[in-house]
């Protein structure tokens, strides 16, 4: 060995005495480019809490916890990042539907405890919230697709009006799985459906193309799924987090798409049930959604289960309401027959009174009430009773119970819900001239903005602030619908209501007047003792968080009950109604 | 229940025999959604009469602290006036009347008594009587204005 080899490594010691090279902290600090991947930024008003970010990190460095209580369409979660995994790739900017998350330009952070290194951005303040400099997701950069894959419509418009069929064409294999494809199961739909449907579950089962796996989850809470793929409320897009910059899923036609690929749903659904219920009866008066609902889950169980439909057919408004061209008939036959399949007893042209409501009441170890709202509000103007004034629910049961109902050359439709939208546009492919006329303006109207558009698409002409304030008998038949314009007025910040402006009258010469500004609850064929004691003071009924009304045995739901007045709402009715029956009776709870 | 032809024009002598009379019509408007309670026959309607009659016994209760000079809460001006129940036609209410039907005899009666109370202030030579009338007008008009809110909500959703 050399001497130098020897003497080389004492010669480090040399450092020990000399000015150390390195600083221990920067002596100039360089601002982080613009577009530099420093420490998370995250708008907490903005971001949704849909955890996106946490799922697509590689790292696992995110996670969800929770900071408020959950609302419509926010988790109540807001992402935390631990700095001990992340690697700065901005996926999850990238990937953010809402857009809230970003990373700012600070790249500095020195602190001698290591579990600040893991904190939730915008909650736990930093110095560089408020950094504008940074990366932030690009404008017309998407790691999904924020358009929604084009649902084929019957066109042109002029074909539709001449003809009861559907309008809405549904998705081929390729667009459904497209579409499916979009979906970053975040799962804020499952809150905002009021059946909590397993909404995820199936568009993946979609996506990936087992659409009996995604009927199966569909059909574990929702007995009527092709009804709802064609004409739900569909809450659940409303919340859709890729519908915050984009367009929602089309989870409503998705559901559509995967009922409508198998004719016999017998042979891909799977309805292995305990038999919990075996001797046990329950009687349901009203073939609604509600009612069909509760009757269904309640079969599969083991109980012995008769509905009672006074009308020809069950279903419901979703039978006498909605329209052919929006659901075939063939299409809730379809479900229906399963039903009676697995089970219901349905007993149609059947009206129960109240005798016979007292004898169910010996006869079976429950009821459920679904009999829904179908006595209309009258407009109580002057001239109502004239003839050609008439209720469009009365004129929807008897066009879909196939009766010839007149409509004349021109119609007046009085109203802004979906029966008023229905009517317009059967009223249309009856051949007449159609003016609806509402009392608010055109934002306030309740009926689904897509019924709205396609009413007027097909030439339906929308009057709105209009009031109603008499009816008159012209020659010939004809009628005059006279009405007043409304200014809106604005009180303490609720929703403004119109009030009439005095003084002016309008004329509109037509042959119908067709009035559908609401339906009531009549429960007089109930036993007067039975309906007295589960009505509220608005003749509908109130129930208890089990569905159960304060008669005992007796569970109620649907419009009758719930304000909200669509299908998904009675469904959800009639799930906690099973539930609650199965408890009432002892036989647990719903496996 | 303030119905056509009550109290005629009287012209008040004094603050108290105005409240008197006030309090008068609130104690027969309550003591006829009691009795119509007893006679409805539609579901639910029996519930809402109740209801309406302690509304009734809360509007007493206040002109009677007016009337012994303690806070009230008596309306001091007239609430915006949608008009729903001028361009409803009237009817007699029958035992068989529904919610819709029950909530249009409220809604014009309160709108007869607030014309009741102007007609009596424009009459009332005494400036004292004259305003409290004129509170009393707008109090009747406050109750047609629930009753019209009401009507707007639940039985106009649709429209």
């Amino acid at each position: 060995m050399s001497l130098k080899n020897v003497i080389a490594p004492f010669s480090a010691w040399a450092r020990a005495v000399q000015k150390p090279f390195t600083v221990p902290t920067a002596e100039t600090f360089r601002p982080g480019a613009d577009r530099y991947r420093g420490w998370h930024i995250n708008d907490t008003e903005q971001c949704i809490g849909c955890g996106t970010c946490s799922d697509i990190c590689q790292n696992s460095a995110i996670d969800m916890k929770p900071v408020d209580e959950p609302n419509k369409g926010d988790s109540g979660l807001r992402p935390l990042v631990d700095y001990g995994r992340c690697c700065w790739c901005a996926l999850c900017v990238d990937v953010c539907p809402s857009g809230s998350l970003g990373l700012s330009s600070n790249y500095i952070w020195i602190d001698r405890d290591p579990d600040v290194f893991r904190y939730i951005p915008g909650v736990d303040r930093k110095e560089w919230d408020s950094d504008e400099k940074g990366w932030r997701k690009d404008d017309g950069f998407n790691l999904v697709d924020p358009d929604r894959v084009p649902m084929p419509m019957m066109m042109p418009v002029e074909d539709r009006v001449k003809t009861w069929a559907e309008v809405v064409l549904g998705y081929t294999e390729a667009e459904a799985r497209a579409e499916a494809a979009r979906c970053v199961e975040c799962g804020l739909c499952v809150a905002a459906c009021p059946a909590h449907m397993h909404i995820p579950d199936y568009i993946a089962a979609i996506r990936d193309g087992h659409y009996d796996v995604a009927v199966n989850h569909i059909y574990d809470n929702n007995p009527l799924p092709e009804m709802c793929g064609k004409v739900c409320t569909r809450r659940c897009e409303d919340v859709c987090s890729i519908g915050v910059n984009g367009d929602p899923l089309a989870i409503r036609w998705l559901k559509r798409f995967a009922t409508e690929q198998f004719s016999d749903l017998s042979a891909v659904l799977s309805h292995e049930q305990p038999q919990i219920g075996t001797g046990k009866s329950v009687a349901v008066i009203g073939g609604g959604p509600g009612g069909l609902t509760t009757a269904f889950y309640l079969a599969v169980r083991g109980f012995k289960v008769t509905v009672f439909e006074a009308l020809p057919q069950v279903g419901g408004a979703t039978f006498f309401g909605i329209p052919k061209y929006r659901f075939p008939l063939g299409s809730l036959e379809k479900q229906i027959k399963l039903m009676t399949d697995w089970g219901v007893e349905i007993k149609t042209n059947h009206k129960v009174e109240p005798d016979e409501f007292k004898q169910l009441q010996q006869d079976y170890d429950a009821i459920y009430i679904g009999t829904g709202l179908l006595k209309p509000s009258s407009l109580r103007a002057e001239g109502e009773d004239l003839p050609g004034v008439m209720p469009a629910i009365e004129m929807l049961i008897d066009h879909h119970l196939g009766k010839t109902v007149e409509v004349g050359q021109h119609v007046v439709v009085v109203g802004g819900g979906n029966v008023a939208i229905d009517a317009a546009r059967i009223s249309r492919r009856l051949g007449a001239e159609v003016t609806i006329a509402y009392r608010r303006r055109l934002e306030d109207m309740p009926a689904d903005y897509e019924e709205i558009e396609d009413a007027e698409a097909e030439g339906v002409h929308l009057m709105t602030q209009n009031i109603p304030l008499r009816v008159e008998q012209l020659p010939g038949g004809r009628l005059d619908f006279i009405w007043g314009p409304a200014e809106m007025i604005s009180e303490g910040g609720g929703r403004p209501r119109p009030k009439l402006i005095e003084g002016i009258e309008n004329h509109l010469a037509v042959d119908k007047v067709i009035v559908a500004i609401g339906q009531k609850p009549d429960l007089r064929w109930l036993p007067a003792d039975v309906a007295e004691q589960i009505s509220n003071s608005w003749g509908g009924i109130t129930c208890d968080e089990n569905g159960m009304t304060a008669a005992p045995g007796v569970f109620a739901g649907g419009d009758l009950v719930n304000s909200t007045a669509d299908a998904i709402s009675a469904i959800a009715d009639g799930l906690k109604a099973v539930d609650g029956i199965i408890n009432y009776l002892g036989l647990g709870t719903k496996p | 229940m303030v119905r056509e032809g009550d109290a005629g024009k009287k012209n008040f002598s004094s603050v108290d025999d105005a409240i008197e009379f006030a309090i008068g019509q609130e104690i027969k408007a309550a003591n006829f959604y009691r009795e119509f309670a007893g006679k409805a026959t539609h579901p639910g309607v029996k519930k809402m009469c109740t209801e309406m009659a302690v509304e009734e016994d809360r509007h007493k209760e206040m002109l009677e602290k007016l009337k012994a000079g303690l806070p009230s809460g008596l309306a001091t001006d007239r609430v915006t006036d949608l008009k729903i129940s001028d361009y409803l036609r009237s009817f007699r209410i029958e035992p068989e009347a529904d919610q819709q039907d029950l909530l249009i005899a409220a809604m014009k009666s309160e709108a007869r008594a607030e014309q009741l109370y102007l007609d009596l202030a424009a009459i009332c030579t005494l400036p004292d009587v004259k305003e409290v009338l004129l509170r009393l007008a707008a109090e009747e008009g406050g109750h047609k204005d629930v009753f019209e809110k009401e009507y707007d909500d639940n039985i106009l959703g649709s429209n």
